[in-house]
């Protein structure tokens, strides 16, 4: 009677199959990593982005009308208009920047002010993150020498 | 077969986050970029409304631009009296997708038309 042989897998066959598939998963978790933490990077700079804009575009709205704008030091800006009232922006310790209006009422972006100063020109706002080219923000009004205070 | 297709998505997933990431930067430097246009236009719009206002004045104007690499560029002014010595311009810019507006307050102070109010209108 013939016997039947089952071929079985050698020790190195066994231990370069093993290899290989430690090699695959240590690149799959790598790859999976990298896909969550680019996801949420990518959340996190769009929503820094919208609400840096956000803050900048509502900067630049006050200060179109002021007719006077003072730094009295480059974490508060002061926006004065024609009929006397006044806007204060203020660049807290947490990153945010706060919008303060004639009546007390305040709104708040937070986490985009980081490296945010402020400083004032002759008719213009300059807001500087000590990174990128800072951000020159005009008075309609100062620009074409509009109202004297 | 299976740990290999989940591979690949993984993979074609960070590729369309990455590609969509880079996209919505350039997109949004795009926007600021016509932003500063229009505001510029806007300057200028306010210049001509200065210059060319006058008691009564009424009427729209298209400002002629300059050639420049964004195209269909447009500047409108127009005037709207409110009495004999105050005056409302409304400076309107725009590309074809893309627009800014202000409307500006003039009063007429010991024979000089000045500006009082400034409003951007985004």
């Amino acid at each position: 009677m013939r016997a039947h042989r089952h071929r079985g897998f050698t020790i190195t066959e066994v231990l370069m199959t093993l290899s290989l598939l430690v090699i695959f998963f240590a690149a799959a978790g790598e790859v999976f990593r990298s896909t969550v933490l680019l996801g949420k990077s990518s959340q996190d700079l769009c929503d820094t982005a919208s609400q840096a804009d956000s803050a900048l575009r509502q900067l630049r709205i006050d200060a179109w009308n002021a007719r006077a704008i003072s730094v009295p030091d480059p974490r508060s800006a002061r926006i004065s208009f024609a009929d006397g009232t006044a806007i204060t922006w203020q660049l807290d310790s947490q990153k945010s920047a706060i919008r303060i209006d004639a009546a007390g009422h305040s709104q708040r972006w937070e986490n985009i002010a980081a490296g945010w100063s402020f400083t004032a020109d002759a008719d213009s706002l300059i807001v500087s993150d000590g990174k990128s080219v800072p951000q020159r923000i005009i008075s309609q009004i100062l620009l074409t020498g509009g109202p004297k205070p | 077969m299976i740990a290999a297709i989940a591979l690949m998505s993984l993979s074609a997933m960070t590729l369309t986050l990455l590609g969509s990431t880079i996209f919505n930067q350039s997109r949004r430097t795009q926007i600021l970029g016509e932003d500063a246009q229009l505001r510029q236009f806007l300057i200028a719009g306010a210049a001509f409304a200065q210059s060319h206002i006058q008691q009564n004045s009424t009427g729209e104007f298209s400002i002629p631009l300059p050639k420049i690499s964004l195209p269909a560029a447009q500047l409108t002014v127009s005037f709207d009296s409110i009495s004999s010595s105050r005056v409302t311009a409304h400076i309107e810019a725009s590309f074809p997708h893309h627009r800014l507006s202000q409307q500006l307050i003039f009063i007429l102070e010991n024979g000089q038309w000045r500006i009082t109010q400034a409003r951007l209108g985004l």
